[in-house]
């Protein structure tokens, strides 16, 4: 193929369709034509129309060439994204051809023909508005409406040729009529087979997931595999760059107050400003108070605090946090504190994450919290929750927020969820929260499990709640097994023995047993300023 | 059609040749080279002469 006297690589323009430059690797290839192949309903008109739109605001002029809906339909369509057609019409910045069949005009073939009328509208609409992009929709739409399908498709091929020829960038949406099949129908990725991408809307588990895929970007790089995308009014197509999010993560070493001075001193001096800290436990074991906690922390050292709930109503986290001694109104009249209170199951996954993004952007918090994840997994598939939580996370690390998150486990004693065995490797730090069983008591039991890149507290500690908030006691030493679920009590001789023995071999001194250390140290007796001996 | 896009675009017209019945309504488009005699016929909703025409062609 003759590309001119351009032997430089294939150039990309960008889109300025949110994020879909980043899987695209910079745009969509110069000059060439893109053929989006999609189901119905899977979102290629409004993935054409933005097409136009991104570019008409980036400063290039566009054409919309329609086989299926009529012009106006598509002027009203996309009004509810935010794009007025008729004002770009009107400023010379837009031009539709209508192809769309018109049910008032009957017609008839009568031997051999060409588009050559439809060329001629074409190129004449790219001159009137000097336009650098064209959308094509659909290329299935133009067969249905000519009988002689071997002329429409090599008439259909001398126009992808037409378009490339005159300098335009172009896209052509198509049918399909599977999700995972052909690429389109007519075999029109056969004529127009420099770029595809496939949009797709699966059902899965009864909930609809968008995905868009580049399969092909002649002579250039992209993204590949699927990427999930949503459709929101007032912009339009989003795609979710889970992979390319990644990339840009910060990390930084400045710690924050988790709001309660002693979980404080376990995370060994707060948790890390822009990390993402897991709360799991079962119900009732204290997560909410943890989330408000850390929200009194954040607006106490004048941080904004976002709280996203999804298990309580407002005037339910309100009364709890009053019983607390936290004040949530005073906090939210101060501005410092954000409510967002929903069921999870009135959007999608994808929905919620570009609605959370938007929110951050607008309120901008220091700290996010996000009670509970677990209610949020049930609303999609395990792979859209999992893209949620990615999407999540690296989105509020990069925004340098510290987010905490919740996850409720099934089971009261011990165990773990579906929720944490998919997002524990995404946290930088896991707080445990658990029932322990002693004597006929419920206690609670508390440890840091994991923190990422800094030393913690190993033990569990006991912990009660009264109104302050959270109150660490002892580890509870004379147990094993808690975290399995099925607590064991041991002799406190039996602990003295192997403790002495776990010392002997790590050479560590022991902290934090019953009996007060030898020569008590400076750190010691912070540590037991900030952990009194329990009072029962 | 090349020289005057406008007019293609006033009329919706995609194919050439294209032959437009306007009068008498109802509006007939015929598409193509016109080779295939029935269908342009048809198309135009013309029905060749009867050999003794006093009915108006509704008698096939």
């Amino acid at each position: 193929m003759n590309d001119g006297a351009n032997n430089l690589a294939v150039e990309k323009i960008a889109t300025g369709i949110s994020s879909f430059d980043i899987i695209a690797k910079g745009g969509l290839p110069r000059n060439r034509t893109t053929l989006i192949s999609g189901t119905a309903g899977s979102g290629k008109t409004i993935f054409a129309v933005q097409f136009l739109a991104a570019g008409i605001e980036l400063g290039f002029p566009g054409v919309f060439v329609t086989f299926e809906e009529s012009a106006s339909d598509i002027r009203k369509n996309m009004r509810s994204f935010g794009w007025d057609l008729a004002k770009w019409e009107a400023e010379g910045l837009l031009a539709f051809v209508d192809a769309s069949p018109d049910p008032e005009i009957d017609s008839v073939e009568s031997g051999g023909f060409d588009l050559g009328a439809l060329l001629a509208r074409v190129k004449h609409a790219v001159k009137k508005v000097k336009a650098e992009r064209v959308a094509v929709d659909s290329l299935g739409a133009v067969f249905s409406q000519f009988s002689d399908q071997s002329i429409v498709r090599s008439e259909l091929f001398r126009i992808a040729s037409a378009l490339k020829s005159i300098g335009v960038t172009a896209v052509l949406t198509a049918e399909r009529t599977d999700d995972y099949g052909h690429i389109a129908r007519f075999g029109v990725e056969e004529f127009i087979a420099d770029n595809v991408m496939i949009l797709r809307n699966v059902l899965e588990d009864e909930s609809r997931r968008r995905t868009i895929e580049i399969l092909k970007f002649r002579g250039c790089d992209h993204q590949k595999g699927e990427y999930p995308f949503t459709i929101v009014p007032d912009g339009g197509v989003i795609v979710i760059p889970l992979s390319a999010m990644q990339l840009s993560m910060k990390s930084s070493n400045v710690r924050i107050s988790s709001g309660n001075e002693q979980l404080d001193a376990m995370c060994g001096g707060g948790l890390f400003r822009d990390s993402v800290t897991l709360v799991s436990g079962a119900t009732g074991t204290g997560k909410t108070l943890t989330v408000t906690q850390f929200l009194q922390g954040g607006a106490k050292n004048g941080e904004r605090c976002l709280l996203l709930a999804f298990e309580e109503s407002r005037d339910q986290l309100f009364r709890n946090a009053t019983g607390w001694g936290f004040d949530f109104e005073e906090m939210e009249a101060a501005g410092m504190l954000r409510v967002v209170c929903d069921y999870p199951d009135v959007s999608g996954l994808e929905d919620w994450l570009v609605t959370i993004q938007a929110t951050i952007r607008e309120f901008k918090p220091q700290r996010v919290a996000l009670d509970s994840l677990s209610a949020l997994e049930h609303v999609g598939t395990a792979k859209a929750f999992r893209e949620f939580v990615i999407g999540l996370t690296s989105f509020i690390k990069h925004e340098e927020i510290t987010g905490l998150f919740t996850s409720t486990t099934a089971s009261l004693m011990g165990g773990d969820s579906i929720t944490e065995t998919h997002i524990s490797t995404l946290t930088d730090s896991i707080i445990l929260l658990r029932y322990v069983e002693m004597f006929g008591d419920m206690r609670r039991g508390l440890t840091v499990l994991k923190m990422r890149g800094s030393w913690h507290d190993k033990a569990i500690r006991e912990f009660t709640i009264d109104k302050g908030g959270m109150k660490m006691g002892r580890p509870f030493r004379n147990v094993t097994g808690i975290l399995a679920g099925a607590p064991v009590h041991v002799s406190p001789g039996d602990v003295e023995r192997a403790w002495s023995q776990l010392d002997k071999d790590s050479e560590i001194p022991r902290r934090d047993s019953g009996s007060p250390a030898v020569g008590e140290d400076g750190a010691d007796i912070e540590r037991r300023r900030i952990f009194p001996p329990a009072s029962d | 059609m090349l020289e005057n896009p406008e007019m293609a675009e006033d009329e919706r017209i995609l194919a050439t040749p294209t032959l437009i019945k306007s009068l008498p309504l109802p509006l007939r488009r015929v598409i193509g080279d016109l080779s295939d005699k029935d269908k342009v016929l048809l198309g135009l909703e013309v029905q060749p002469k009867p050999l003794k025409s006093a009915d108006n062609g509704v008698a096939s």
